[in-house]
């Protein structure tokens, strides 16, 4: 019995060292966005100027402006194509229906460097110029994949009862679609909608294969800054980014939460 | 009518996905089979040859480096992971969903900032260092960035949630009284773990490990911020064709090595049930 | 040919309102239904009986307008609506687990239909409220379903069904969901609903109990076919096939050929001796199977009335709670089960105890043997 416990207390311990190497590399950089010392990593003192700093770095604010603009695009965009591509695939049956639904999942399991360079190619084929919207187009790509996954699911769990008892009482498909089916999918769109930004807002690898002049989004701005060389700036925009995704994810885990009680009554 | 319907709903995303999608997919396969011209163009003649140079010692080295790290770093995380998996399912409800929001609440936070964090901790002047030499634990700073090490140590740290995940799903759905039943017919702790556990739960443990090796495998960023030019791998290399060398053949010949490995793992993974990998893909 | 017709089919006049001619539904190779017939009158509480599997629930989309089926016709009212969508129908359907739609409130879930048809917001209101009451809940209008009991949610989705005075109201297993008790407590006020609309209902269930209990007619299906069309008492006493008489309640089986066949019944040779019937419609040869209901049988009674009489032995005694159930065998090897009353009007016999069973005629159901399926509608 004794050793039972001592077995359950090394897991324990086991699990709460694995979240604090999880979170103690987090929790140090934003702790040492505050710091004075700027080469050495040693807490001299406690100071804002870091974030000051990056208020007038020009370069950095022209690509959170970026970012935005390609975030919100693509979110918008993405939101309702891939949305449209779960409805298509929860309600009708067509044929290489199996095939499209590989398709939808693919842009999330195959490596990002593989859509970069496959992207780039085509852009180049197709002579389109790198910019801006090229990274809007790339975005939007893989962000389908992810609000699909995430609005596929809510329809998986809405089922089609709804749907057939809205038909029953009378509603035209478009009545059905819009009292029922969206409003109860609703929060998985949203979140599906938070989703695509958040991976928008972080995405490097893409942007940096397909982004042209002009076209310089905030991670690619944070990784020339850290191939440049370790500041304590990098530590304050990595701040500004964790808590501003974290805002993003928790508001998506509500929504989640939100939904799944709705689920439940929905089947 | 319905047909009306299903086309409008399904035509913009299928078309959407097929161009710039598939077609970039298929543009970069055609081209693995051309060769490069002098000046960094496209010369359009049949050839294999791109292929047979992913074996030539040169680049196969990368593409063996490659795998044994990503190999490595799947082991360490199905080590490390599988207790937590085990720790997190054996909590209450509320403290269940709570650990799980833990665990995959950073792994949203930026990839590059996650990877420069390591940067910060593991140069030469950076915090360990500086903490241990202090304590007078060294004498010497200790040289971990830019090397294997620090890439598996990116590798694991970016991808733990992907191996706990489909493990903790697998424990989730073990009936407890198996584990009683084993006990009450007098098997230890570790014999029952050792008969019972570990093959019930061993679709998850495969799941896991695919799916961690799978990014591994396709890793661009952490070789590049946190290894040298010794712990290269073949995201890295396709890079160098794409940006550098311009040599696109030979890169869209590598990308399709890379892919073809990863889809036949996901294929093989597919068959070890779907529900596991739905649940890490959202997460992703 | 009923011979104990339920109460409520003798004073409506029949007036038919439903009819569904050769309908057939087909999945790639398996026949889902196989050219049925079938006419709900008007008034009536109709039971599609059947295991899962059997195609009820198939039957059951396509009157909803939620399938359409392969060949064949439905007419309602005169109207040929085969090949109508379900939101154009004058039916409505309350739905298995019950489909409420979890972001509207029970006002509005039970509005939604007329709402659909554009009806003013004051008819609504009142309609509503209506049929909140007729449910027995007036009060639950700004509830959401996720803080209903499943017995309320159950309720809303009849007021949402019942609100839109459809034609027909087709049931899908409505009580399945529910607990034993519970499920008693709604048949009752499902019968009573059902009295008082006067609607037609066409009810899918696999519980024979529900069936017998609350259905005018019944039509027990098997493998997309009806077995048998009628009343409940008909089918529990005079069944047509041995698939009705197993499904319904429980029988004993013995099997034989028919000696002798008169106008008004016959003789029966099986192992244990002659049984006899009054069952008309075989002939001399006949292979059948002779069904006993276990209800049906006495022990050791003097009764002369009880015509077929079987020496036995108990092998085996059961208690039941309200009944015992007592297991024989006879000299030829045959098992028979009795079931009597707990009401101490018997003494109970030991087992190995020797004992003599014995039943009427008209008790005695002789059914064709199992691989000639009849199509019996009544």
């Amino acid at each position: 019995m004794s050793k039972f416990n001592a077995g359950r207390f090394f897991l324990g311990l086991h699990a709460w060292g694995v979240f604090a190497f999880i979170y103690a590399p987090i929790l140090i950089l934003i702790v040492f966005s505050f710091n004075q010392e700027r080469i050495n990593a040693v807490w001299t003192g406690f100071t804002l100027d870091w974030y000051r700093r990056l208020l007038t770095d020009a370069d950095l604010l022209d690509s959170v402006y970026n970012s935005l603009v390609v975030g919100l695009t693509s979110t918008a965009i993405a939101t309702i194509l891939g949305t449209m591509a779960a409805l298509a695939m929860h309600r009708y049956v067509f044929r290489g229906k199996k095939l499209f639904d590989a398709i939808l999942y693919l842009p999330i399991v195959i490596p990002e460097i593989v859509m970069a360079v496959s992207l780039l190619t085509f852009y180049v084929f197709i002579q389109l110029t790198l910019g801006l919207v090229s990274v809007i187009i790339a975005h939007i790509t893989f962000n389908i994949a992810f609000v699909f996954v995430i609005v596929q699911a809510r329809l998986a769990g809405m089922g089609s009862d709804l749907e057939n008892a809205a038909a029953d009482l009378g509603a035209t498909s478009w009545q059905t679609f819009r009292f029922v089916t969206l409003p109860v999918i609703a929060p998985g769109v949203i979140s599906g909608a938070l989703l695509a930004f958040t991976i928008s807002w972080d995405d490097f690898m893409i942007a940096f294969f397909t982004a042209g002049v002009g076209g310089t989004t905030l991670p690619m701005r944070v990784y020339s800054m850290i191939k440049f060389g370790v500041t304590p700036e990098i530590n304050a925009i990595s701040t500004i980014t964790i808590l501003f995704t974290m805002l993003l994810i928790l508001l998506a885990v509500r929504l989640e939460g939100i939904f799944k009680t709705a689920k439940t009554i929905g089947t | 009518m319905k047909s009306l319907q299903k086309y409008i709903t399904l035509g913009p995303p299928a078309i959407w996905l097929g161009i710039f999608f598939v077609a970039p997919l298929l543009i970069i396969f055609v081209y693995s089979f051309f060769e490069r011209g002098i000046y960094g163009d496209i010369v359009y003649t049949f050839s294999l040859d791109n292929y047979l140079r992913a074996i030539d010692p040169l680049y196969a080295k990368t593409l063996w480096r490659s795998t044994w790290i990503s190999v490595v770093s799947t082991l360490i995380c199905l080590v490390l992971g599988y207790p937590l998996a085990w720790y997190i399912a054996r909590q209450s409800a509320k403290m269940k969903k709570l650990l799980l929001v833990l665990l995959i609440v950073p792994f949203w936070t930026n990839f590059l900032v996650r990877t420069y964090a390591w940067i910060f901790i593991l140069r030469t002047e950076g915090l360990l260092n500086n903490t241990l030499l202090s304590l007078g634990l060294i004498s010497s700073p200790l040289e971990i960035l830019f090397t294997q090490t620090a890439v598996i140590i990116g590798l694991v740290y970016t991808y733990l949630p992907f191996m706990v995940l489909p493990i903790y799903v697998s424990i989730e759905k073990l009936d407890r009284a198996l584990f009683d039943a084993c006990r009450d017919l007098g098997a230890t702790s570790w014999q029952s773990f050792k008969s019972i556990m570990l093959p019930l739960t061993k679709p998850g443990i495969i799941s896991g490990c695919i799916l961690v090796f799978v990014p591994c495998l396709g890793a661009y960023i952490t070789p590049d911020l946190l290894g040298g030019a010794k712990s290269l791998m073949v995201g890295n290399l396709i890079q160098v064709q794409f940006l550098a060398a311009r040599d696109w053949p030979f890169g869209a010949a590598l990308s399709f090595i890379v892919m073809a490995i990863v889809l036949l793992l996901l294929f093989a993974y597919a068959r070890w049930g779907t529900n596991n990998f739905d649940k890490a893909a959202e997460a992703k | 040919m009923a011979i104990n017709p339920h109460p409520s089919n003798i004073y409506k006049p029949l007036k038919p309102l439903l009819s569904v001619e050769n309908i057939r539904k087909q999945y790639v190779q398996q026949i889902v239904l196989n050219d049925l017939d079938l006419t709900v009158n008007e008034g009536e509480f109709f039971f599609l009986l059947g295991p899962s599997g059997c195609g009820k629930t198939t039957l059951l989309r396509i009157l909803s307008g939620l399938l359409e089926p392969d060949a064949g016709r439905i007419v309602l009212n005169g109207t040929d609506i085969t090949h109508t969508p379900a939101h154009l129908r004058d039916v409505n359907t309350v739905f298995q687990n019950y489909a409420l739609f979890p972001h509207m409130n029970v006002f509005d879930n039970v509005a939604f239909g007329l709402r659909m048809k554009k009806v003013s917001e004051t008819k609504v209101r009142e309609n509503v409220t209506e049929a909140l009451r007729l449910v027995s809940l007036p009060d639950f209008s700004s509830r959401m379903p996720s803080q209903m009991s499943g017995g309320q949610m159950q309720r809303v989705a009849l007021a949402r069904a019942i609100v839109n005075e459809p034609s027909v109201l087709l049931l899908d297993e409505p009580l399945g969901a529910l607990d034993v008790k519970l499920r008693k407590q709604m048949q009752s006020e499902l019968r009573q609903l059902q009295r008082k609309l006067g609607t037609t209902f066409i009810c899918v269930t696999h519980d024979q109990d529900e069936a017998l209990t609350l259905g005018d007619r019944i039509a027990v299906m098997n493998k997309g076919r009806f077995e048998q069309i009628s009343d409940a008492h008909t089918l529990y006493n005079q069944p047509v096939s041995h698939y009705v008489c197993d499904f319904l309640g429980e029988c004993n089986f013995l099997e034989g050929s028919v000696q002798q066949a008169t106008s008004t019944g016959c003789r029966v040779s099986v192992h244990d001796g002659f049984i006899e019937a009054s069952a008309p419609g075989f002939k001399e040869a006949d292979q059948v199977t002779v069904g006993i209901r276990p209800e049906k049988i006495a022990l050791n009674a003097t009764d002369e009335t009880r015509q077929n009489q079987l020496q036995a032995v108990v092998s085996e005694r059961i208690f039941t709670g309200n009944h015992y159930q007592i297991e024989c065998i006879t000299p030829a090897g045959s098992h028979l089960n009795v079931l009597f009353m707990n009401n101490g009007s018997l003494e109970l016999p030991e087992q190995g105890a020797s004992v003599q069973l014995s039943w009427k005629n008209e008790d005695t159901i002789i059914l064709p043997m199992p691989d000639k399926g009849t199509v019996n509608a009544s």
